[in-house]
């Protein structure tokens, strides 16, 4: 299994014929993701990569029956595509677009929210569940499908993270990346338990950032876990009150910091990683100790 | 994010319908009105009061006389940009009243204390009235009354004091803010409301709604130029200056160095400027370069663009700068890494493909260097 995307699941790209759309699309046919239409309106009609475009979201929903939608539009639309996709129906949506305004992002959240929709981002860098389905900014071939669920607010220290458990003979179920926006739709609170009812996830591990208090609340939830948590939080030398490339990794008040988020995060029982190359060796050790 | 001066903040409550008191910056025309007047350092920073920031006058002479002293003023370690004289207003009441984004809420909140003019972080939690609004629903009268009864006012107040409260959402949403404050608030002797102070925050993402809205330049000349090569600049005080791909791996380098017990002088995030190829990247390094770093750390993992553009930018800015280059070390990984390799082969650098261990060569040369 894997969580929340599946060889099962049903994909639309919104903003399909866009450079960026039209790039996702294209990895995904060639690598077996279930890609079933793409989004743009007045380009109904015509295809991309094989798949047909709709004008509309509740077009594209009705013709394939999709469930889940990657949105790639500019950030002055995103407000508008994830509202038009949350009412078609959507029961996930990744969207990929940074720069959105905060106060569009608290809207979009509060009604992806209210209609019990998955809303990762903005500014995500997608999920992907290796050798499923892939709506992700990462390379499939540079994921291993395995037993080790990630979360994550980044899309690159993924790359870092995946490489440290490949190194010892890990694969991921599923790879959820938040966004690095501070106002972002699903949270580490929404995405571990979800790792944890999966029967083909032996073991968690969760990226944080400085900023915010959603680790806090990540905390909270690893207590009531059955599965070993491991967490990296980078940023722990992050100078605050700079932006370090994430708007939401601004460290201000000391308690957002990275360590203060480690201290909560050792508390609550999961065990922390100092650096992030050492991701993999730490649940090598841990989870043979266990075993 | 854009911070406004109190100036600007009070004209962005001015256009949004909030009394200020009138105003203007010294220098600029003769003092708004008859006396007495608020002569106040012009500064992003808090405690301006107790630095001696914001002074009383009477006369020209002493708006003069202030100015003078303010002017030379550091507060928090910034310099007072400008100074604004305003009419000092009789005060009745004070209260504090902000609006802002928060964040871990995913809501806009509405804070009210019955005390204002104090610093908000040192009032007692219990002393301060929190309401968020559902931004699909917006503000309800339910939620302006429990403000306004929070602020703890007299009935004869409540009409001018739930305007202010509506205002105040309105200009937060309206102006794309993240944080409207007013402390304090103030009624004077005619009972009017009026804003004597203003923290603004903008978000700068917003841009696109106002379009009259300029960025306002901010951080090191080293960072401010880096936004204009499209990049994000962080400017340290260490040895080693480092660019990476994706924020979090800009944060994570940091963490290794540091904790392998280095230094970082500078981080640079490419932040999505790769398809400009191999000669903007050259000007980002020499960029770079000004910061006078020990070693030059390249840290890339690229899972779509080519490794190579970067290879043969990095080669480009060693032979451009001839000997005056500190010693480069590139940790690549990614698409097209053979070629890449190819490219760097030719020109002076150490190459891995080891985060550990690139971090741990830049930093034995960064102390090999600082010895010398």
């Amino acid at each position: 299994m894997s969580i929340l995307l599946s060889e099962k699941s049903r994909i639309l790209i919104q903003g399909i014929t866009g450079a960026t759309g039209r790039a996702y699309a294209e990895r995904m046919i060639a690598n077996g993701t279930p890609l079933v239409g793409g989004i743009t309106p007045g380009k109904a009609g015509q295809t991309v990569a094989g798949v047909p475009v709709f004008d509309t979201a509740a077009a594209a929903v009705a013709a394939t029956g999709a469930d889940c939608v990657l949105s790639s539009v500019r950030n002055s639309a995103a407000l508008d595509a994830v509202c038009e996709v949350v009412e078609a129906g959507a029961r996930l949506i990744v969207l990929y677009t940074e720069n959105v305004p905060v106060h569009d992002a608290m809207k979009m959240v509060a009604y992806a929210r209210a209609k019990g929709c998955f809303l990762m981002g903005p500014n995500s860098a997608g999920i992907i569940s290796p050798g499923k389905a892939n709506l992700a900014d990462i390379t499939d071939s540079r994921t291993r499908p395995g037993r080790i669920g990630i979360v994550s607010k980044s899309g690159t220290l993924t790359y870092e993270v995946m490489d440290s458990l490949h190194a010892f003979g890990f694969g991921e179920s599923s790879v959820a990346c938040l966004g690095g926006d501070p106002v972002v739709g699903t949270t580490y609170a929404d995405i571990l338990p979800l790792y944890d009812a999966d029967p083909d996830t032996d073991a968690i591990v969760l990226v944080g950032e400085p900023g915010g208090s959603m680790e806090y609340r990540a905390a909270e939830i690893v207590r009531t876990l059955g599965k070993p948590v491991f967490a990296y939080i980078t940023g722990q030398y992050a100078p605050a009150e700079k932006r370090m490339g994430h708007a939401g990794a601004v460290s201000g008040a000391g308690d957002t910091t990275a360590m203060a988020k480690m201290k909560a995060l050792a508390d609550a029982g999961a065990i922390v990683v100092p650096v992030v190359t050492a991701v993999g060796e730490t649940v090598a050790r841990h989870l043979a100790e266990a075993a | 994010m854009i911070r406004l001066l109190e100036f600007e903040g009070k004209e962005l409550l001015k256009k949004n319908g909030f009394a200020v008191p009138p105003g203007a910056l010294h220098g600029v025309g003769a003092p708004v009105g008859a006396g007495p007047w608020v002569v106040k350092a012009q500064v992003l920073t808090g405690g301006r009061g107790k630095a001696g920031g914001i002074r009383f006058a009477d006369t020209p002479d002493q708006i003069e006389a202030h100015a003078a002293a303010i002017a030379g003023l550091t507060i928090n370690g910034l310099r007072v940009q400008e100074i604004y004289v305003e009419q000092r207003v009789e005060v009745q009441r004070e209260f504090y009243l902000a609006a802002m984004v928060d964040r871990d809420r995913g809501r806009p909140v509405i804070l009210a204390c019955a005390e204002g003019g104090m610093d908000i972080e040192s009032v007692p939690r219990d002393k301060i009235v929190e309401c968020t609004v559902d931004p699909l629903v917006g503000l309800r009268d339910y939620t302006v009354n429990a403000v306004v009864r929070g602020l703890g006012a007299d009935a004869s107040l409540a009409p001018a004091l739930a305007a202010a409260v509506r205002r105040l959402y309105a200009t937060l949403v309206a102006e794309d803010a993240e944080l409207v404050e007013i402390n304090p608030l103030i009624v004077d002797g005619a009972g009017n409301v009026v804003a004597a102070d203003a923290k603004v925050i903008l978000d700068e993402d917003a841009a696109f709604r106002h379009r009259d809205r300029k960025a306002v330049p901010d951080g090191t000349p080293f960072e401010m130029q880096a936004r204009e090569l499209e990049v994000i600049g962080i400017e340290l005080d260490g040895d080693i200056a480092a660019m990476m791909n994706g924020a979090g791996m800009t944060m994570a380098t940091l963490d290794q160095i540091t904790a392998m017990g280095g230094s970082v002088r500078g981080l640079v995030e490419l932040h999505g400027v790769m398809w400009r190829g191999a000669e903007h990247i050259a000007k980002v390094i020499d960029l770079m370069r000004t910061l006078k770093p020990r070693v030059l750390l390249f840290n890339v993992y690229f899972q779509f663009r080519s490794l190579d553009t970067i290879a043969e930018g990095i080669a480009l800015a060693i032979g451009q700068a001839g000997g005056d280059m500190p010693p480069v070390v590139v940790r690549m990984r990614g698409v097209r890494e053979p070629e890449a390799r190819a490219i760097l082969e030719k020109v002076d650098c150490f190459v891995t493909d080891d985060f550990a261990t690139a971090c741990e060569k830049a930093i034995a040369l960064s102390k090999a260097a600082k010895e010398n």
